[in-house]
């Protein structure tokens, strides 16, 4: 058993770290000087149990929360102590339930990313415009472009906001449950995209998800929390496992490795007991 | 500013109006509600006479009043301008107090009525006419006014705030319920205010019958205040549609924004209430009207709702002081007409809600 064992051997190329980090919501512990880091232009995976404090950490990685104790370090400097639209430069976030509170067209809701670009008063430049129209075509989003995304499905909504995160040209992007709100051809398919932009652009992907197959398919590098601790993390081959999911899921269940793409696949076997 | 605008031309207007043709039309009609609401009442003027007694009181110039009844500059610029100038400034303020709630609160039902502001205003306004404060002034009711108004958002905010974060549901309903105290509070107010009462009901009503200039000049510093703040926070509000945290990893400081934006409009709505009393629903209509016609964008929305909230209340005043055959309070008018508006909202926005859950 790979017992509290979280690598640090990748502080050398790590986009994104989070040192003795800890957090409370009010009374409420949640992290105790907790350690990870996240490898650079790789499709990391937050994985764990309902409660575990993925989306806590996920908040605290985006600065959305300040931890009580320890720092979040990306690119070598303290994200606290970043600007505002500095830090938006470098890290882009999607929520799990995109809000859209008012009738914007889904191109004003892309073209809001790249606000942290703008100065006060200053409209788009056609390099802004041209960040947006990419965006909205990678995720196929040019037919819906003038609709009032307050009509739009969940998961056309996903999208749009996933379209918003990629405009903001960020070096890591941070997603809360990207595919919660899709159906599994939506969810293959929005993942997909999404490694296409790490390896066209050497972006920094962390994801928490929930779907431990989809994660499989995706991923190349996870960590796996529990009771907000980092029970391990690495890349997938070492550390997906039979042994660390059933652990931290407390489940049963059997890996093994899909012969064509050579990726992990995960049978899950009804709990005895 | 906040405009988005693609280059290549394509219409993506998504059934919305131009906003320049919107606020022309706007600010016509508005000056030709001005003349017409100048030359309108008891005593009946012709609208040329009116323009003169204005431009003479403009330029400082008697030239303008000849021919001209000399009843005339005084009953226009001295009774009726006031009037016709205060009813417009609030109309803005108040609407825009409406668009700048909504924005920041991410709920199309917020306004400074129904989220307890206005009650708070007219509690602090009560009590310092029972007090008998208002010997020095008008500023001490304001003054009383304004605390009022900011303590009462204070506790809404305390009430529908759970984890850092404000519920919105939970915001109209904090609001009801700090409203309902305070109503209990005005109530106990005015059994105490023995003659004053009338004082006091006149102000939970509203009306411009009493508007002088010095409330004129802090309606319109209220206008350039709001009107100045919520251009500049435009782009914010419009990325705060997207929720705290997506507006936050954006890089806005929501936090603050959120802070500045609410007392900017608490501060705007006291200073209107302790020069009109309540008036109810002109930040609910106005906005949900102009959202509709240009788009939810606040650099286009906050400019024409002040143009339009101006011309609803200069209207609704000018009905009630120079139509009805009684001056009904322009609170009760309002009401009249925005209770039944803030029913269709609620109903439509719970149909859409039910649509996207099913």
């Amino acid at each position: 058993m790979n017992k509290n064992e979280t690598d640090h051997d990748c502080k050398a190329d790590c986009a994104l770290n989070a040192r003795v980090i800890s957090f409370a919501y009010g009374r409420h512990p949640i992290f105790d000087k907790i350690n990870v880091s996240f490898p650079r232009g790789k499709f990391n995976a937050i994985l764990g149990p309902n409660g575990c404090g993925k989306t806590t950490l996920l908040s605290i990685l985006s600065g959305f929360f300040a931890p009580s104790n320890g720092e979040v370090i990306i690119d070598g400097s303290s994200l606290g102590r970043l600007d505002a639209k500095a830090r938006a430069r470098l890290i882009a976030y999607v929520p799990q339930t995109p809000v859209m509170a008012f009738p914007f067209t889904v191109r004003e809701i892309v073209s809001m990313g790249r606000h942290p670009y703008l100065a006060r008063f200053a409209g788009l430049s056609p390099q802004d415009w041209q960040a947006v129209d990419e965006a909205l075509d990678i995720l196929d989003l040019n037919e819906l472009s003038g609709s009032l995304v307050t009509e739009l499905s969940g998961g056309e909504r996903q999208r749009v906001v996933l379209a918003r995160a990629l405009a903001q040209e960020s070096e890591i992007l941070l997603l809360d449950e990207p595919t919660s709100n899709l159906d599994i051809r939506h969810a293959l398919d929005i993942l997909s995209r999404v490694r296409k932009r790490i390896s066209e652009r050497g972006i920094t992907v962390v994801a928490v998800m929930h779907d431990l197959n989809l994660a499989a398919m995706f991923a190349d590098h996870c960590l796996f929390l529990n009771k907000g601790k980092a029970v391990c993390s690495g890349e997938m081959d070492k550390v997906f496992n039979r042994e660390n999911i059933a652990q931290v899921y407390d489940i049963n269940c059997e890996v093994e490795k899909d012969q064509e793409s050579g990726r992990p696949v995960i049978k899950i076997k009804e709990r005895v007991g | 500013m906040a405009v988005m605008k693609s280059p290549d031309n394509k219409p993506r207007n998504a059934g919305r109006l131009p906003f320049l043709p919107v606020v022309v039309c706007l600010s016509a009609a508005l000056v030709a509600a001005m003349i017409y609401s100048s030359t309108a009442g008891a005593f009946e003027t012709s609208a040329g006479d009116a323009v003169r007694s204005i431009l003479a009181k403009v330029t400082d110039d008697t030239g303008w009043l000849a021919g001209v009844d000399e009843t005339v500059p005084s009953v226009v610029v001295d009774v009726r301008l006031p009037r016709i100038m205060c009813a417009i400034f609030v109309g803005a303020v108040l609407a825009m107090a409406g668009v700048l709630m909504q924005g920041v609160l991410l709920n199309p039902l917020a306004e400074p009525y129904t989220l307890g502001v206005s009650a708070g205003a007219a509690f602090g306004a009560a009590l310092a006419i029972v007090t008998g404060i208002t010997l020095y002034g008008a500023y001490p009711v304001a003054a009383f006014a304004f605390v009022g108004a900011v303590v009462a958002l204070g506790m809404v905010m305390l009430l529908a705030t759970f984890d850092g974060q404000i519920a919105p549901v939970n915001l109209i309903l904090s609001g009801v319920i700090v409203a309902a105290i305070l109503a209990a509070g005005i109530g106990f107010l005015k059994y105490l205010a023995d003659e004053k009462v009338s004082l006091i009901v006149f102000w939970l009503m509203g009306s411009f019958s009493q508007a002088t200039w010095p409330q004129v000049l802090m309606a319109g510093g209220g206008v350039i205040l709001s009107l100045a703040g919520g251009l500049f926070y435009a782009r914010e509000l419009d990325l705060l549609a997207l929720g705290a945290r997506s507006a936050h990893s954006l890089g806005v400081n929501t936090a603050k924004v959120r802070l500045i934006v609410l007392v900017l409009a608490s501060l705007m709505t006291a200073a209107c209430v302790s020069i009109s009393g309540i008036i109810a629903f002109v930040g609910l209509i106005i906005p949900h009207f102009m959202r509709f016609l240009l788009g939810p964008g606040h650099g286009k929305l906050i400019p024409a709702t002040a143009l339009a909230g101006a011309l609803l209340l200069l209207l609704a005043d000018t009905i009630t002081r120079a139509l009805l055959p009684y001056e009904v309070p322009i609170g009760v008018l309002t009401s009249l007409i925005g209770g039944p508006v803030f029913c269709i909202i609620f109903r439509s926005r719970a149909m859409a809600a039910a649509r996207l859950d099913g």
